[in-house]
Parts: structure tokens; sequence; C-alpha cells
């Protein structure tokens, strides 16, 4: 391999540190080939598929060398997954082709819409899936623009039986060629694929091995879905470059049963396992002592808590229930990132207890600056999300006059470095003002905005994440766009007119995320029968679950004209959020 | 010791939707459909979770998909732990 007879470790380092991923495994299936990479667990925790380093290479070497018999190189190929070891040989598959990879959730008959609008947008031709999907998944899009798309069958396609060489690592590959599109950002209405390179995917497992300190024996256990980044990248992609052993499972299987990842954590001596902040509070929350017996956690030292608020309640509650499992209050490791910028931006030091600090709520929302605050009501206490990951450079930036700000001044959240993605796939506009943003006085760099509202700590250099400044509403780490959720509503209802409707999101005493609408209905509603209203309530909240997968918490009906909107009549959710909790609005219900 | 009535249960359903989507407790109907509340499979296998704790049953992962109410779900909860504290009398 590269005219070597043996690599030392640093030369493994620095090597996989700089090939594309799929580089990286044919090196790695050439030094170990037979060293296990993922293991699968069931429902009930039991290994159920397995997958060495070598085997991994063939299978998707076989769907590479398919995929280049049928399709030129930088056609898009969706991939309809369940969660399992199928899906990450046929996306590696797609980066040794030079076919653009669309993870894509399971479409299903009621929710079909966004897979559509991914299709279509991406204008992907072709869908590589299983067996068991295909049987399901081609009848969900009859009689939509995807009906008449090819499927592959992943198991009709055999493996390679050759070795890897030199050649298979991708040292000449372009490293700017655009290896996947995710999209997770961006509504229903305007669907927004972000086009992430070959160089961003090295770089930002790079940055993560090595701001956490990661080598071959960091063992991981992850359940994150693989149509989501974090899934995907930090899940799939960072053990192939580290070389390490990881255990996957399905998120229902965490969710029913966090005794299971728990376990699998301490039976497979896991350095890493993480997720977004709810994982942790569910642990907590189904706590069953008689499920603990013999779990050490100790092994445990990276915990990554991202793609959603993290908070100190959280932290807090789970190292001290399970401190007596071994873990340790240093794990923790809030990190802060966006699709738009890879995966991870910043996260760390790591071997330290998070950051904590306590804020006015007041003054970060008025005067935009960190104070200590003024009152205990105005109290907000927020974690630290970990210091800008190198390469990545941050920016904080006033919204409205793209001024520099200064250490512990709240502004947008700006980012520059080789981890920024390409922009938004056939979408010049919403890229240029997303992707080539300039510093006023400053012109020569672009930034990418991430929309989030933040602020870097004077002395411990920690970022802190203060709240978006877009509406989005973060659901269990999913971003949901109000306008998607607004849209459905409107429609299910039948009887109101558009524009109407507003829906915003809040966190509750609690700190959980709460969905509100507020609808604009005939004043005529008042005298209907209670029945009537209580179905459509019920038709509203149905349609939103069914669309988007989430609950509708509060559904207020008030008077014609009275949401708020701007003189271009654009909706004002912020204001209507401040007026549904200060509960100034006149509501047409008892 | 777990003899709970099945409207004991179901308060303790409607307790689970209420906290868990943040939904009004007198908005939530226990014919009605649960999927319709916005439970869906994380909900739904937390859910079975915490029924599994509370009445020390062991359910099956599409055990709400099978029974989609509440008033189906506490009713089949009443009867598996009824049997199960039988069996346990007559051991």
């Amino acid at each position: 391999m590269f005219q070597k007879s043996q690599l030392s470790r640093f030369d493994i380092f620095s090597i996989t540190g700089a090939l594309p991923v799929h580089g990286s495994l044919a090196l790695r299936a050439w030094l170990h080939p037979h060293k296990k990479l993922f293991t699968f667990l069931n429902d009930q925790g039991e290994e159920s598929d397995r997958v060495s380093y070598l085997e991994l290479w063939q299978r998707a070497r076989g769907i590479s060398d398919h995929l280049s018999s049928r399709y030129p190189a930088g056609e898009r190929i969706m991939l309809f997954f369940p969660q399992g070891l199928d899906f990450i040989a046929a996306f590696l598959g797609c980066l040794m082709s030079g076919h653009v990879a669309v993870p894509s959730p399971l479409p299903t008959r009621r929710r079909v819409d966004r897979c559509v609008k991914m299709i279509s947008d991406s204008d992907a031709r072709c869908a590589l899936a299983p067996a068991k999907v295909i049987e399901t998944a081609p009848v969900c899009f009859q009689d939509t623009m995807a009906a008449d798309m090819d499927w592959i069958q992943i198991e009709e396609i055999p493996s390679t039986p050759r070795l890897p060489d030199t050649a298979d690592c991708g040292r000449d590959e372009d490293p700017e060629r655009i290896a996947f599109l995710q999209y997770t950002s961006g509504s229903t209405s305007d669907p927004r694929g972000v086009m992430v390179t070959q160089r961003n995917i090295t770089i930002n497992l790079r940055l993560m091995r090595d701001s956490w300190e990661l080598d071959e024996e960091s063992n991981m256990v992850f359940w994150q879905p693989h149509h989501h980044d974090m899934g995907l990248i930090m899940g799939q992609l960072l053990p192939i470059m580290l070389g390490n052993h990881s255990v996957l499972m399905g998120p229902n299987t965490v969710v029913r049963q966090p005794s299971v990842w728990l376990r699998a954590i301490s039976d497979y001596r896991a350095v890493m396992a993480g997720g977004p902040n709810f994982i942790y509070d569910i642990a907590v929350e189904r706590y069953l002592e008689e499920k603990m017996e013999g779990i050490d956690l100790s092994c445990w030292t990276v915990a990554p808590n991202g793609a959603d608020v993290v908070r100190a309640t959280t932290i807090e509650r789970f190292t001290n229930l399970f401190a007596k499992h071994g873990f340790r209050p240093e794990t923790f490791v809030p990190c802060y990132g966006l699709a738009e910028a890879t995966l991870v931006v910043s996260g760390g030091p790591t071997r330290r207890v998070p950051y904590r600090t306590i804020v006015d709520a007041e003054e970060l929302r008025i005067s935009r600056r960190a104070l200590p605050p003024a009152t205990a009501q105005q109290a907000r206490e927020l974690v630290g999300c970990g210091e800008p990951a190198y390469p990545f450079e941050i920016a904080i930036v006033e919204p409205e006059t793209l001024k520099r700000l200064g250490t512990d001044d709240v502004g947008e959240i700006w980012l520059a470095g080789p981890s920024v993605t390409a922009g938004y796939w056939k979408n010049p506009t919403a890229t240029e003002r997303t992707f080539r943003a300039r510093i006023s006085g400053e012109d020569e760099k672009c930034y990418l905005r991430t929309g989030d509202l933040g602020y870097i700590h004077g002395s411990n250099l920690q970022l802190y994440i203060c709240g978006r400044s877009k509406d989005l509403i973060v659901w269990d780490g999913r971003s949901l766009h109000p306008e998607d959720i607004e849209h459905s509503i409107i429609e299910s209802a039948g009887i109101l007119k558009n524009q109407s409707c507003a829906v915003f999101g809040y966190h509750d005493e609690l700190q959980r995320q709460r969905i509100v609408s507020m609808i604009e209905i005939d004043r005529s509603l008042k005298r209907r029968p209670a029945e009537e209203l209580r179905d459509l309530k019920n038709r509203i909240r149905l349609s939103v679950t069914e669309e988007h997968g989430v609950p509708l918490s509060e559904i207020v009906f008030i008077p014609p004209n009275s949401l708020r909107k701007t003189t271009s009549g654009k909706i004002q959710r912020g204001l209507m959020r401040q007026l549904f909790l200060s509960q100034e609005y006149e509501a047409l219900e008892s | 010791m777990h003899n709970d009535s099945e409207i004991s249960i179901q308060a303790h359903i409607i307790r689970f939707i209420s906290d868990e989507l943040g939904i009004s407790a007198r908005e939530i109907d226990p014919d009605t459909n649960l999927g319709v509340y916005g439970l869906e499979s994380v909900a739904a296998s937390k859910l079975i979770g915490t029924l599994e704790k509370e009445y020390a049953l062991e359910l099956s992962p599409v055990f709400v998909f099978e029974f989609p109410t509440i008033s189906t779900l506490s009713g089949e909860i009443h009867k598996l732990a009824a049997s199960r504290a039988l069996s346990a009398m007559t051991k």
C-alpha cells in the first residue's frame, strides 16, 4: 500500500485524515481485513448482523461496480433502508463510484410528500433498497412524479471477490466531488439538499477524532437513524476513519429500553456513545435498578450531546443517577453543529466537566449581552457547547448591521473553514444568501450564516447557544419549519383561509418543547356544538401528526384579523409566541 | 399488588399522554385513536416502557398499535395484570 511494506501508527493517522472516507475503508480492509467493523443489535439487544472491514469494502465495491455499469457518475441515487448494516454498504458504494447518495427516511403511504420532494429536487432516477422495502415503497409513490423511478435490489448485487489496493484509496480523486445530499434543512415546500463533499466529510471526521482524542481502540455504540446527519457521519462514517469496532441499533430499541443502549456500552466497552439531549432524559426517566445489574459505564469517556438544546438539568440528573454505575461527569461533551457545516462545529475540550453559566434572560433578549441575572426569575442557565473545533473559525455577527461582535456579545453564529459544505443543491439564490455572507468591513472572506444566536465566552472560549433567529422548531433533534405545519393545518381543516394560522414552539417549565397553533376562525364557531369543535381539533392534530410526526400540544382559536402580521403580510410568529405566553390574546373558546 | 382498576390505568395513560405531548387532559378522549394526538413510534415506545415498568408486564413493541385507544389499552393491561396476579397466587 502506497509503495510501503508497512505503515506506522502516525502514517495511518495522517493518511486516514486526508483520504476520502471510502479510501480509508480500502486502506483498513488491507491493514486489518478481518477486524469487526459493525455489529447490529436487534430489539432485545442481541447481535443480529455483523460485518468486517474487508467484507464491507467488498460489498461496497460490488455496489459501486454495479452502479457504474448503469449510470454515469454524478447521478443521484436515493437510499431507502431500514436501520441495519445494508445502508452503509450502499452509501459507500455511491461514494466509490462517484454517484451522489441521497439518504432518505422510508416512505409510508401517508407520509410520502417529503420523499417525493427530495426525489424531484435531487432529480434522482434510481433508488437502492432491500427487497422488503421494494415490496412496499413503490406503491407509496403511485400517482406521484416519483412513480417511474428505477429500483435496484441490494441483495441482487454481488460483493466483489477482489482485495483492495492503493488505487482504491482514492488519493487522486477530486476532493470537491459531492458525496451526498443531506435533506434535513429546508421545508417541504422549499427543500434544501446540502451538498456535502468528500473533503467536507474527511475534515469533519478528522476534527471529531482529534478534538476528542479517539483512535482504533475507541469503540462506539450508536442508534441514530442514518438519514440524520449525526447517525450517518458520527455513527457510521467516523468508525471507518478510526478503525474501531462500532455497535449499532435502532432508535426505537433505545427509546423503549434505554437499558439496552447502556448495556451495549458496558458490554462492548464503548468509549463513545451519545445523541440529542432527549436520550439522556429518557435514560433517567426509564431507569430500572434491576435492569442495570452488572452494567459498568466506566469505559465511557465521550458522550456527545448535540443536535438539540443541551440542558443543564439533563446533564446533572444523568450524571447523578449513573455515577453509581461508573459514569463520570467529565464524560459529557456538549456540542454544536449543523448539516450546512457537515456535522460538528464545536465540542470539548474533553476530560473536563461541561461549562455552565447563569445569565439574565431579559438582558440576553433586549441588549444581547450575557450578564449575571438581575433577579431569580430572569435567570437562565446555559451549557457551554464546546470550543470551536479546528479548522473552524467562528465569528459572532450582528444579524442586521453585519458587524463583527466581540466576546460575550450575543449575535448570529457565522462559520468559515473547509468543513463548510458547498451549498444547497440547485439553489443558487439560497446558497448565495446562506453560504456567501460577508462581515461588514471585511470583504475578503465568505462565511456560512447558521441562523443560530450565541456568544463566545471571553475567558473559557466556550460557545453558548442562545436561540434561533429563524422560527425553526427543534423536535428530538429534528428541525421543523412552522410554515409546513401551518400549511397542513389549513389543508386539513378545510374551512380556513390561507395565512390564518401561526405555529410556534416554546419550552415549558420543565424545558420540554411544546408546539402551539393559533388559528383565526369565524366568530360563529362559539355557537356550534362542542363535538364539532372537538372533531375539528382532532382533524388538525391528526394531519400534523401524520405529515410531520410531531404532536400539536395546543390549538387556540382566535377571532378573525387577530394574527399579527408585518406590513408585507408575513406572520409574526415570534410576536404571537410572546402574546401567547403572556396570555394577551382573546380566545374564541372557554 | 397490581389490582389497579381499569379507571386508574386509564388515568395513568391520560397523564402520560398529557405530560408527554403537552395536550391538556380534558382534550384527551379515551376512545380516540392515539395517533390523533401525535403518539408516534418514539412516544409509543416510551409509553410501552412506562406501562411495563408500572404494571410489571412484558409487552410487545407493537402493543400500542394493536390497542390504539386509551380504552382498549387500559382494558388489555387490566386483563394482563389480573392474569399475572392470578398465576402468582396459584403458584
